[in-house]
């Protein structure tokens, strides 16, 4: 608080100073030199040009910062963030550019760029103020507030202005005929096109965002009439399970296809330019840019949508008694809801709430399946790929029907739980000491890039303190047989207070020397039985409960 | 909507499990997207004894997208920002994946002030504390435990605590430059922009370096 209170004193003195300064030189040069040029003549050198500047960036920053009061209020601290990061990147290219045009009026060409660094700033404001607005969206909010809020002022001005410029640059390059100033207000006029389609990428994904809102609320709407209509039995309930809204399907891909859209409209501007501009380097490269994205984003669209479209058709719904099978542990992670068998959802839930088993063994519902496998083709709890890179869903790792059907919900394991040996003896072992899934956190965050790397395995024996089982390497096609032991030769007295016995457990992994031949392998290894660790853990918990 | 039933069930979870010691609850009851969660420091390090608030902010995309999460309670911590409170944990970022519940991050930010990640800083002044001079961190990281990580919250005796203890510096070399004609706030500020928690009065090379910091 001190601090901005001394930097304000300080902006303020230095505004003053300068002030002063100016006066004071545009006064001297006024009262000793003859003719008005004379007087331009002297403030333009020396000491007094250096005060001119500062006067004048001064007062442009003094005028941006009134205008962002008046247009967007107080800004954020994340806001001031991302100005002032893009702010030497943008100014760096805009004095290229100018640079480009050696002929051109100077002072035309500066006022152009500064225009155009204080629209983009607040483009990029503009951009925050979206993203705050989706963050704050609330089930009370009301849509029309939403809707006549102070961004969609925002951005209907920033869209007039852009217009305007936009139009403007058009009009003077057709009438002057290609002279040599056309080069530098058709830049101009390009740059303010990429900024009125960025505006126009902003307004499509509000609209989307409102959209989904909208249908979420009158979903609401839908339920709590019902429910205040006939709220008698239990049918109730279900009845409400089916009209909620669980946001709109497809939504990241939608979300996608806008900027895909936005994304050719500048790739066809950029194109366009390549005709009556003569120096096209700058072009060049945000063409080649333009291609490369949009390369990118069209093919990581197209796998996704192809590969979710079969996902009903290719994963196999798992049935009645499975689930059954699974018993209490029937959940899907993502949603947290009961997974239902088809034959009874065939009435009153709709299809999207079938479960789908991945070729991993895990069971989810297919919605909820949708919804993430479009940010992210693996499974969400093992992170095991769902397909393969043609676009085929893999083949099931898991061989017997029986384990296959059992889905651990609780923890990050993809250990089927009857394959999991139950410990003989559990007295002190399964003591909850609060560090069930700690276990792996470090590794996790030096090998995320090694993400796939994941391998599934099956449980080939086990003693009163340690289960040894293969791991199953399905790059490189081996086995590494790994065990997982508990010591607990230091822990004397097991009937000592929860807190204490947790320190004097040891537990051990051991690998064989051979088989640790990659360093982000052995860190999936380590991280796969860290989390086989507090799988035991946790079963032995249960098993005292029970 | 899905996800205000998910973080319904996660809050019961969470009640369901006291011996976790974790507690999880709104910041108030309209609004299901900012919560206040908090667990106990893990005992055997600088962090034993204290409790750690922590500040949820739940996206529209949850589960799919993690959520918002920023240490309330000060932490002396490499990647944990000693002003904002800000984490620096992958699963919390790209590593997220919707098997993760709330509970399970606050459990993750248990492990992670149990074992830090110094070479993938968020705060670089104590990282560098953090691998120079272990002794020394643990007891600037044990001091602001004590201070910040309090049950009741109350900062009791913040304005009490010498500066350069709290971050770790010797005070005998703060009391030399100070005798030396130097403001003491100076010489800590000059002290943390360097890096330097303690000094050989002999070596005249960093000597010379603080003084031309100070001189600046």
């Amino acid at each position: 608080m001190e601090v901005s209170q001394a930097r304000k004193r300080q902006v303020i003195v230095f505004t003053i100073v300068i002030y002063a300064l100016a006066f004071y030189s545009v006064y001297d040069a006024t009262v000793t030199s003859i003719s008005f040029l004379q007087t331009i003549l002297k403030l333009t050198e020396g000491f007094n040009f250096i005060i001119i500047c500062a006067f004048m960036l001064l007062n442009s920053a003094l005028l941006w910062r009134l205008s962002t009061l008046l247009l967007f209020g107080n800004l954020r601290l994340i806001e001031y963030e991302h100005i002032l990061e893009r702010l030497p990147f943008t100014l760096i290219n805009t004095i290229l550019m100018t640079s480009m045009f050696k002929e051109q009026d100077f002072s035309t060409v500066m006022l152009f760029g500064f225009l155009l660094i204080y629209v983009k700033v607040f483009h990029w404001i503009l951009r925050d103020r979206l993203d705050g607005l989706l963050q704050n969206m609330q089930e009370t909010t009301r849509i029309y507030k939403l809707i006549l809020s102070r961004f969609t002022l925002n951005m209907v001005i920033l869209f007039i202005i852009d217009l305007q410029m936009v139009c403007y640059c058009i009009n003077t390059s057709l009438l002057s005929n290609f002279s040599s100033s056309t080069s530098v207000v058709l830049m101009i006029g390009m740059e303010f096109s990429m900024l009125l389609i960025d505006l126009s990428n902003m307004l499509l994904h509000s609209s989307l965002n409102l959209y989904e809102f909208y249908r979420s609320q009158q979903s609401d709407n839908i339920v709590n009439l019902e429910s205040s209509s006939d709220g008698e039995d239990e049918a109730d309930n279900e009845d409400e399970d089916e009209n909620q809204f669980t946001g709109l399907e497809g939504k990241f891909l939608y979300e996608r296809i806008i900027d895909i859209f936005t994304r050719f409209l500048k790739t066809i501007v950029h194109c366009l330019m390549l005709i009556p501009l003569k120096i096209p380097v700058m072009l060049m490269k945000d063409i080649v840019w333009d291609l490369i994205t949009l390369y990118q984003n069209i093919t990581m669209v197209w796998k996704t949508w192809r590969n979710n479209r079969q996902l009903d058709d290719k994963l196999p719904t798992v049935s009645e008694e499975s689930l059954k099978a699974m018993g209490v542990d029937n959940i899907c992670i993502i949603c947290m809801d009961e997974l239902i068998p088809e034959q009874r959802s065939h009435r009153r839930i709709s299809k999207k709430y079938t479960p789908k088993r991945l070729p991993c063994g895990h069971v989810l519902h297919l919605c909820c399946l949708k919804n993430w496998m479009e940010r992210s083709q693996t499974c969400p709890i093992c992170r095991l790929p769902v397909f393969d890179e043609s676009g085929n869903v893999l083949p099931s790792h898991i061989s017997s029907p029986t384990s296959a059907s059992s889905v651990p919900t609780d923890s990050n394991t993809d250990v089927p739980m009857e394959q999991m040996p139950q410990p003989t003896t559990s007295t002190g072992l399964g003591e909850d000491n609060g560090e069930i899934e700690e276990v792996c956190v470090s590794q996790e965050r030096k090998s995320h890039t090694a993400r796939n790397t994941w391998y599934p395995f099956s449980i080939e024996g086990s003693s009163e303190n340690s289960i040894s089982f293969t791991l199953n390497d399905i790059k490189k096609s081996r086995e590494v047989p790994v065990k997982l032991m508990i010591d607990r030769s230091l822990q004397n007295n097991s009937n000592e207070v929860d807190n204490d016995t947790k320190s004097e457990l040891i537990k051990r992994v051991v690998i064989p020397d051979e088989y640790i031949f990659h360093n982000s392998n052995i860190d999936s290894l380590k991280r796969r039985i860290s989390e086989l660790e507090s799988q035991v853990q946790d079963l032995n918990k249960r098993i005292r409960k029970d | 909507m899905s996800r205000a039933k998910r973080i319904m069930k996660e809050l019961l979870a969470v009640k369901d499990d006291p011996a976790a010691n974790i507690k999880l609850e709104f910041v108030n009851e309209s609004d299901i997207e900012h919560l206040k969660g908090s667990f106990q420091g893990p005992p055997g390090t600088p962090y034993e004894g204290g409790i750690f608030l922590v500040d949820i902010e739940v996206p529209m995309e949850y589960p799919f997208k993690p959520p918002k999460m920023k240490f309330d309670t000060k932490v002396y911590h490499p990647n944990i920002s000693s002003v904002t409170g800000a984490i620096c944990l992958d699963i919390l970022k790209n590593a997220w994946s919707p098997v993760i519940t709330l509970k399970s991050a606050l459990i993750s930010l248990q492990a992670l002030l149990q074992s830090p990640e110094p070479n993938d800083p968020q705060d670089a002044e104590v990282a560098q504390h953090y691998l120079r001079d272990r002794e020394s961190f643990n007891k600037t990281a044990a001091l602001w435990t004590k201070l910040y990580a309090v049950a009741n919250g109350s900062t009791v005796g913040q304005k009490q605590v010498d500066e350069a203890q709290l971050y770790g510096i010797d005070p005998n070399v703060v009391e030399e430059f100070e005798s030396q004609g130097f403001e003491k706030e100076k010489v800590i500020d000059a002290l943390r922009r360097l890096g330097i928690k303690s000094l050989d009065p002999t070596d005249n090379a960093t000597v010379n370096k603080i003084v031309e910091e100070l001189l600046k």
